[in-house]
């Protein structure tokens, strides 16, 4: 543990030595730690849904997934709910490839997010937009209620993980251009946000599962289900029942054209992508939702 | 950290001020504090009566051709307007380009060999130049929000900008009759200015490239009369694009309205725009009939077109490449709708034609 002083309210804390961005526990200043520099942006997302309504959210989710039991909605029962506030990096990415023609010839201009975090909460993509509603300045005094994640990513690394992308598709733009273009990169970092997350365990017949809720705008973010018995059967019977009628139906066409072998050959293995997700499905003991894809 | 610090500017009230507020009216005084962005850039509200929401939805429930069918079990549990800011842009962008390409052309004969017919396909490579240039203007909308969930703020804008309903500048807004959630803009229009470049070029970029495509391959038919051109590969690409922009809205308070309802006990959505109620983006429950369709269309494409493909392609000669193409097809189309299959969902977006 070291010990810093608050640039803007002068009050002494102490924080992990690990930790690069301090929060004055007293009146919510963000510091920069290498430097002492003040972030004007340290923005948070008000906790607008309550457990109760989390876990409402949590079981009609779970109620409206195909391989889900139907009865799930009424008999999933709420475990544990724990708040998580976790960050977010903002940046502004603005990168021009200049040509002597056209100072503009690659340029790249956009917002991006990224989570703060080495060891994210399983289930949490990397990405995750803000919320809609909701923003709030920082006030540490919120946090009470919740588990509060110091960011742990040095942002500067992170920085130029998101900027190198838009470096690269802009040269790629100006090389429409001219031959050498002359890159400007003004990226930033502009500050951290923090929002709330529900990590709710819910129990069906004894089991439990872990699902997360965006505790601001109440998206489920991600939901493991039980698989039901009758689901099971319709899923692996749709997967093998369309195997075997595509092979039937190959091997049909494939008579006309006097190979019938590779028409039902040709049918088969064309089946078998279809089939996998719902062979998945149904060979799976539980199922998981999830509201965002990370990109790859 | 911030927030201590606002009072009212003509009482001394303290005053509750958030980063989303554009206007605090002060509850001592009712004098209405205008925050700085309110004052740097012009903002206009689209007017929205949330009282109608009940009405859009049902409307909705009773003309959108599969929800009719399960109106019966669907309850409306919310509704909230939401104004989202955008800006709308107009761009104008050109592009004087040059190409060089090598197509690849392909011409099918029917021979007569004694009894037997023939099908004959032969193939040749054709160096082409292609250029020109396009002009256009766009109109785009640019959400003034950093990253924030695009699923139905896109389409709203995008509808917005098909309709531009009346606006009025803020100034003249009756805030207590605003009775929904105002989202500030948290993009500068310096920085809109430049977005609505970057976004005109890269549409321009790509309408070029389908342009310069579609005239080489008309260049090389034409020098070569009877060929089929089937592809094409460039040595030599340039695509320069210049792009000005023509004007930039006042930041625009753009209305939605997000419905939540359940349906047998599952949480859909279904969001509104504002001011005419047309609906531009939904979650939809799939019924076990839709799923049933998914099945028999994948097992046709498996069937048909895996089926068919390869016993094609076992024919052997000409008839491999057609085989293999056909097999690849039902592949995907099977994945596709494999995929589809179990879904929980079915996601529209976009307003419905009119």
């Amino acid at each position: 543990m070291k010990t810093i002083q608050c640039p803007y309210c002068g009050a002494r804390f102490q924080v992990p030595e690990t930790v690069t961005i301090a929060v004055c526990p007293y009146c919510g200043t963000t510091v920069w730690q290498a430097t002492g520099e003040i972030f004007k942006e340290h923005y948070m997302f008000e906790l607008r849904v309550e457990f109760n309504k989390a876990f409402d959210y949590v079981r009609r989710i779970a109620q409206r997934q195909f391989a889900a039991p139907d009865d799930i909605g009424e008999k999933a029962r709420p475990e544990a709910g724990r708040i998580h506030f976790v960050p977010l990096y903002l940046y502004q990415v603005k990168v021009r490839a200049e040509c002597p023609e056209n100072p503009e010839a690659g340029l790249e201009e956009e917002y991006r997010v990224a989570l703060a975090l080495r060891e994210p909460l399983a289930g949490l993509p990397r990405s995750y937009p803000f919320p809609v509603r909701g923003r709030r300045f920082f006030e540490p005094a919120t946090l009470e209620r919740g588990r509060y994640y110091q960011p742990d990513l040095d942002p500067k690394e992170l920085l130029e993980e998101v900027a190198s992308r838009a470096r690269s598709k802009a040269v790629r733009e100006a090389l429409n251009t001219c031959s050498n273009p002359k890159l400007v990169d003004e990226s930033k970092w502009l500050g951290i946000v923090h929002f709330p997350v529900w990590e709710v365990e819910y129990s069906y017949q004894g089991k439990r599962y872990r699902a997360l809720v965006d505790g601001s705008e109440g998206t489920v973010i991600y939901l493991e289900y039980p698989i039901g018995v009758k689901e099971r059967g319709i899923l692996l019977s749709a997967g093998i029942g369309g195997i075997i009628a595509s092979a039937l139906l190959g091997a049909g066409i494939g008579a006309v054209a006097h190979s019938l072998l590779a028409g039902a050959a040709g049918g088969f293995i064309a089946s078998l992508p279809g089939a996998y997700s719902a062979l998945r499905l149904g060979a799976s003991r539980v199922g998981v939702y999830k509201s965002h894809e990370d990109e790859g | 950290m911030a927030s201590g610090a606002a009072r009212c500017q003509r009482c001394g009230a303290p005053l509750e001020i958030t980063p989303e507020t554009i206007v605090a009216v002060c509850s001592y005084c009712g004098y209405p504090n205008w925050t700085s962005q309110a004052y740097v850039y012009p903002i206009e509200l689209i007017p929205s009566n949330p009282s109608k929401a009940r009405e859009y939805f049902k409307h909705y429930l009773e003309t959108d051709p599969d929800m009719r069918k399960l109106a019966k079990d669907v309850q409306l549990k919310s509704t909230e307007l939401i104004y989202i800011p955008l800006y709308a842009a107009g761009v104008h962008a050109e592009s004087r380009y040059y190409g060089v390409a090598d197509v690849v052309l392909t011409r099918t004969r029917i021979v007569k060999r004694g009894k037997e017919t023939e099908v004959e396909t032969e193939t040749m490579t054709t160096t082409v130049e292609v250029s020109g240039s396009l002009e256009k203007d766009y109109d785009l909308p640019i959400i003034a929000r950093r990253n924030v969930e695009r699923s139905y703020t896109e389409p709203l804008a995008q509808y917005y900008m098909d309709k531009r309903p009346q606006s009025i500048p803020i100034s003249q807004v009756n805030w207590e009759d605003v009775k929904g959630t105002v989202l500030a803009s948290e993009i500068p229009s310096n920085d809109a200015l430049t977005i609505a470049r970057d976004e005109a070029c890269d549409r321009l970029y790509k309408e070029v490239s389908e342009k310069m495509n579609d005239e080489a391959m008309e260049k090389a038919m034409a020098q070569h009369p009877g060929w089929m051109a089937s592809n094409v590969t460039w040595r030599e690409k340039r695509i320069p694009c210049k792009a000005a922009n023509r004007y930039l809205s006042p930041i625009l308070l753009v209305p939605s309205i997000v419905a939540i309802y359940t349906y047998k006990g599952g949480l859909y959505k279904a969001v509104f725009a504002g001011w005419d109620g047309e609906k531009v983006y939904s979650e939809e429950p799939l019924t076990p009939a839709q799923r049933a369709l998914y099945l028999t269309g994948e097992v046709l494409a498996s069937g048909i077109l895996g089926g068919g493909g390869a016993a094609l392609a076992a024919l052997g000669g000409d008839y491999t490449g057609a085989g293999v193409i056909l097999f690849l097809a039902g592949l995907a189309a099977s994945y596709f709708l494999g995929k589809n299959l179990v879904k929980d969902v079915r996601v529209e977006r976009g307003a419905g034609e009119e």
